[in-house]
């Protein structure tokens, strides 16, 4: 087998079985809607073609045996339900593993059992198609649906006032026991679409459709009163859109048959049957289609052009329908018409226009038909043609190929750098050189633009899988769940969104099978039956922003906490002074789960603690907000690419070196005296004192190039964020920034902890870009490490900044979650509701006061707590101290970890994990 | 096979021209502070950035404390999508090497050489080891990762 065929299948296929599944999910939803079936339909026959084609006889018989069933639904013999597209979506699956595994005894046996499945189910379906058709689409349902009932008794009577030729041609005939094609027609549309040989029998059926069409003028007094059987197959029909020229074909007869509705039931024996009535404006129009300027009713035209337009643009369907063909008219039309047609139009026009324009098929009726159909199908044909183009516009390009493309743009870019930079060398004007030199710099910022946006892919992609595991999920727990989506258009870039699949697959799977009640609890708990999960994506300050909510049970914090006693994650002692939001953390905590039964749906052994490595390996975040009883929301922040970050240059010690611009604070200079004082030396620890902020610094030149430690830095300090840390480095210089193509590091380089990546700068140098998380955690918020060498005395010593609260109140709490000080006075402290709130970096911070009585602040802390940051008002902050504490625990107040003598004042050791969480009040 | 033949210390090595990208000279190198002894930085080869490790590292051979990089021949090799450079102290030849011909690798090769080696090629007047990139690659990899055997040494 040609291995580029062979995967240029197996792309085509898995595109197609995705529109299979995404079909058969919006069929459920609405089952009688034709243009879906027609979809499905297709897609099975596409299958059946492709796998002939590659001599896959497995996948070949399944894919026929589906749309042997598929091929009832598109013909109105029978009705999806959920048994049913179950099975098909099984159908799906099982063809996916055809097209990629090695065909094994298994897969076959597989296939086997779903093909007697598939069997069954049509048999079936079949025999209750009686049944679906209660659930109409909603438009056509009105003026149409007393027919319905009718419906099984008129197939049958029809059946019998039946022609021969009609009889092989009508569907509803043959409802349960021959296994005809009705469709037969469609057939070679399909198979010269689809490009592939394919066994079909067009010719005599086309024929055999036209003459019934001919005849059944002839049909026609008898008819009058089974047309409630009309209806209903226009009716059942009416919501497709029908896909091929080939459809023209048959609705043609259909119209011949309203014709005969229209003219025989308004006088005829039913008068108090709605059926007819409402039937009489679809007729006219039909009528009107076929016979022309001299059409009947030109009024009823008028009366209700919305059912009829509707009828008259979609519904290829009920063609067939003998007994209802009385008008003498389309004798003459419908003949001509359809056997011209059927071969050449499939193969062009698959879509509605071929409709409009199948009111020209007469000449003499297309001036009526016109005023009449024209709107909507011109409408649909619109949408089809919109439809049409946006499929036009996407290709299939190979990710590698893409890849190489960015990386030459990306070298063209650098080479582009270089030409500005000689420019700004030379000193010769040559205003010939120097327009070709802003044209090339203006092509290529456009160019890498642009090719930096085949990177982006809307998030809609990795959704679009949750539909049918929502589904699946529900299905199989018995819970019903709608998912809706917002924002599906939000692009990411790619291997964002591939890493991201994963996370929100479980996210979403989690939701469904435990954060959404059973639907008798929810009722008993004064909820809709249906529990809601919405996916939401949007941009917001340089990130993506996604979220899963759902409308469940929620978390329970005693569950929680519960749980993570058991498994050991915390005391029950440390439990009660947590808050909500860090109990509810536990979630993220490796080996925790609150699911208490394994299961097939959830438990894998996977859990939130691999969803947040995830997210955070890719530089977001993610966290968990809920309230029992009403639901949860898991909040990512992600950012939008990898590829291209704004770097800082810097220079310690000859080299340069990168730093991220999203990690960068602020830039301070030594080199003045005020800076010169600000730096002071702790414990080996250097901090630098901005304002009130105490930040640790890290000596690049000594960390990197061992450069002697000295207690006056000179150079620069750039002081950044990482992670939860926030830290100075030391520089000797900073240069400017630029838009960095980020590279990985080399091979042998990746286990290095300072450096995350490389960038090629405009002169062509290689330049290493700092890895500030690394480093952070390496030399701040792991000082332990340090100490530790040093002498095993120093092992418990902690660093502690001093300070009061009140003159009689002096607390101590770890440097380390310290992020910075304000004067209160310099801060502008703002109400939110009953909280203080001041804003830090762009996002609120609430105060939290240590005493319950008020006390003057001269000063706010800024301190990370398990997760968040909050403030804490105090009188003023002191020294930082490095201490072995005696702590006595279990007195001082509920905040502190005890009390301890720290230059023989008695000082309250704060415990962070005991303060309010900032973020529980204000949201 | 074709296989290019180079040169480390007094040793002849030949890869497979296959996986040999290019060769060239380089002046301009990054030095990677604070990883292994056998990086010696990193080179841009046409806009991408590759890291250059010291041919007489990998074999475990002593390699002259002041030559300069642009005195190395940079041997450019392809694995798996990756690229790695090879610093070598000379350019030999290119050889046509049958698989048959292959001798099995004598215990007494330099243990460095052992570890990249996939046979011996026994020429008119030279034996050249025949070594593999996948093998370097393997041994750059997991000499970095952590503690570096090159470091024990």
């Amino acid at each position: 087998m040609d291995p580029e065929l062979l995967a240029i299948f197996e792309a085509e296929m898995t595109s197609n079985l995705e529109d299979l599944e995404q079909v058969l999910l919006e069929m459920e939803s609405e089952p009688t809607k034709t243009e879906l079936a027609n979809d499905a339909f297709r897609v099975a026959h596409n299958l059946k073609g492709g796998a002939g084609l590659m001599e896959m006889e497995t996948l070949g018989s399944l894919a026929h045996t589906a749309e042997e069933l598929l091929e009832d639904v598109r013909s109105n013999i029978s009705v999806l339900d959920v048994e049913a597209i179950n099975v098909l979506l099984k159908v799906a699956d099982l063809s996916r593993d055809l097209i990629e595994q090695e065909e094994s005894d298994e897969l076959i046996q597989r296939a086997e059992d779903l093909k007697q499945l598939l069997r069954v189910e049509r048999e079936r379906l079949r025999a209750g198609s009686s049944a679906p058709s209660q659930a109409p689409s909603p438009e056509s349902v009105a003026p149409v649906e007393p027919s319905f009932e009718a419906t099984p008794s008129a197939s049958a009577t029809s059946s019998e006032g039946a022609f021969e030729f009609d009889a092989s041609a009508d569907p509803f005939e043959f409802d349960a026991n021959t296994p005809f094609d009705p469709n037969a027609p469609l057939d070679p549309a399909l198979a010269a679409m689809m490009g592939f040989g394919f066994e079909a029998s067009p010719e005599s059926s086309d024929a055999s459709e036209p003459k019934a069409a001919s005849s059944a003028p002839l049909s026609a007094p008898p008819s009058a009163h089974k047309h409630s059987a009309a209806p209903q197959a226009a009716h059942a029909s009416a919501q497709e859109a029908p896909s091929s020229k080939v459809t023209r074909v048959q609705r043609q007869p259909r119209r011949s048959r309203q014709a005969s509705a229209a003219s025989a039931p308004p006088s005829a024996d039913e008068p108090s049957d709605p059926a007819p009535v409402s039937l009489a404006p679809l007729p006219t129009d039909a009528l009107a289609d076929l016979l022309g300027p001299s059409a009947q009713e030109p009024q009823a035209l008028l009366d209700t052009p919305p059912p009829h337009a509707a009828l008259a643009s979609r519904e290829p369907q009920a063609v067939s329908d003998q007994a209802w063909a009385p008008t003498p008219a389309p004798v003459a039309q419908p003949t001509p018409a359809p056997v011209a047609q059927p071969t050449p139009a499939p193969v062009a026009q698959p879509i509605p226009p071929s409709q409009g324009g199948g009111s020209s098929e007469g000449g003499g009726k297309k001036p009526e038909s016109k005023p009449e159909s024209k709107p909507k199908s011109k409408a649909k044909g619109k949408k089809a043609a919109s439809a049409n183009s946006e499929r036009t516009e996407t290709i299939r390009v190979r990710v590698d190929l893409l890849e190489e493309l960015i990386n030459y743009v990306g070298e063209l870019v650098v080479a582009r750098n270089r030409l500005l930079q000689l420019d700004e060398i030379d000193e010769r004007t040559d205003s010939v050189r120097e327009e070709n030199t802003a044209r090339i710099n203006e092509l290529t910022t456009e160019l890498h633009s642009l090719v930096m946006k085949t990177r982006m892919q809307p998030i809609q992609s990795a959704w679009s899988v949750m539909t049918r595991l929502v589904r699946d999920v529900a299905l199989q727990l018995n819970k019903k769940v709608e998912l809706t989506m917002k924002g599906g258009d939000t692009e990411l870039d790619r291997n964002i969104l591939a890493n991201l699949q994963d996370p929100l697959t479980h996210m979403v799977r989690n939701a469904v099978s435990h954060g959404i009640e059973m639907p008798e609890d929810r009722l008993a708990a004064g909820k809709v039956e249906h529990g809601t999960l919405s996916l939401v994506a949007y941009h917001a300050a340089g990130q993506a922003h996604i979220e899963v909510t759902d409308d469940g049970r929620g978390l329970s914090r005693d569950k929680i906490a519960d749980k993570a006693i058991r498994v050991g994650l915390t005391t029950p002692e440390e439990v009660r002074q947590l808050t909500d939001a860090q109990v509810f953390d536990f979630i993220f905590k490796p080996g925790f789960s609150t699911a208490e039964v394994v299961d097939s749906i959830s438990g894998r052994g996977v859990g939130l603690d691999v969803v947040r490595s995830r997210i955070e390996a890719m530089g977001g975040a993610i966290d968990v907000e809920t309230v029992f009883g009403r639901g949860m929301t898991f909040r990512m922040r992600l950012p939008l690419t990898l590829a291209i970050m704004p770097c800082l240059v810097v220079s310690s010690h000859d080299s340069y070196y990168c730093i991220p611009q999203p990690n960068l604070l602020q830039i301070l200079d030594l080199e003045s005296e005020e800076g010169q004082q600000a730096v002071n030396s702790v414990g080996g620890v250097h901090y630098y004192r901005l304002g009130n902020d105490l930040i640790p610094l890290v000596h690049i030149g000594h960390l990197l190039h061992d450069e002697p430690s000295t207690d006056q830095p000179k150079g620069y300090v750039v002081v950044v964020a990482a992670g939860k840390v926030r830290f100075g480095v030391i520089v000797d210089d900073v240069l400017n920034t630029e838009e960095m193509v980020v590279k990985p590091l080399g091979v042998g380089l990746e286990s290095s902890p300072f450096f995350s990546g490389t960038t090629v700068r405009g002169d062509g140098r290689v330049l290493l870009i700092l890895d500030l998380d690394g480093i952070g955690r390496s030399e701040i918020g792991d000082q332990s490490v340090e100490v530790e060498q040093e002498e095993e005395q120093h092992l418990d010593e902690r660093v502690l900044l001093l300070c009061d609260v009140s003159e009689t109140q002096r607390i101590a709490l770890e440097v380390s979650s310290v992020i910075t000080v304000r004067a209160i006075m310099d801060t502008q402290v703002r109400s939110l509701g009953s909280e203080q709130v001041i804003e830090y970096m762009g996002r609120p911070v609430v105060l939290r006061a240590l005493l319950s009585h008020a006390e003057p602040a001269e000063e706010l802390i800024l301190v990370h707590t398990q997760d968040n940051i909050i403030a804490l008002p105090v009188l003023r902050t002191l020294d930082v101290v490095h201490t072995h504490l005696e702590l006595t625990p279990g007195i001082g107040p509920h905040w502190s970890e005890g009390v301890a003598f720290i230059n023989e004042v008695p000082t309250s050791i704060l415990n962070l994990n005991a303060l309010g969480d900032g973020r529980a009040q204000l949201f | 096979m074709h296989a290019v033949t180079v040169q480390i210390a007094n040793i002849q090595l030949g890869i497979d021209v296959q996986e040999v990208q290019e060769v060239w000279r380089v002046s301009d190198v990054l030095p990677v502070p604070k990883s292994s002894p056998m990086i010696i930085g990193l080179i841009n080869r046409r806009g991408a950035v590759v890291t250059l490790v010291h041919g007489h590292h990998i074999i475990d051979v002593p390699a002259d404390p002041n030559a300069r990089i642009d005195e190395y021949e940079v041997v450019i090799l392809e694995h798996g999508g990756e690229h790695v450079a090879v610093a070598v102290s000379r350019l030999v030849d290119t050889i046509e090497v049958a698989s048959d011909e292959l001798l099995p690798i004598p215990p007494t090769l330099a243990q460095g050489a052992q570890r990249i080696a996939t046979g011996v090629h026994a020429g008119s007047d030279k034996f050249t080891v025949i070594v593999s990139a996948e093998k370097i690659f393997e041994y750059v990899r997991t000499s970095t990762s952590g503690v570096s055997p090159m470091e024990e040494l």
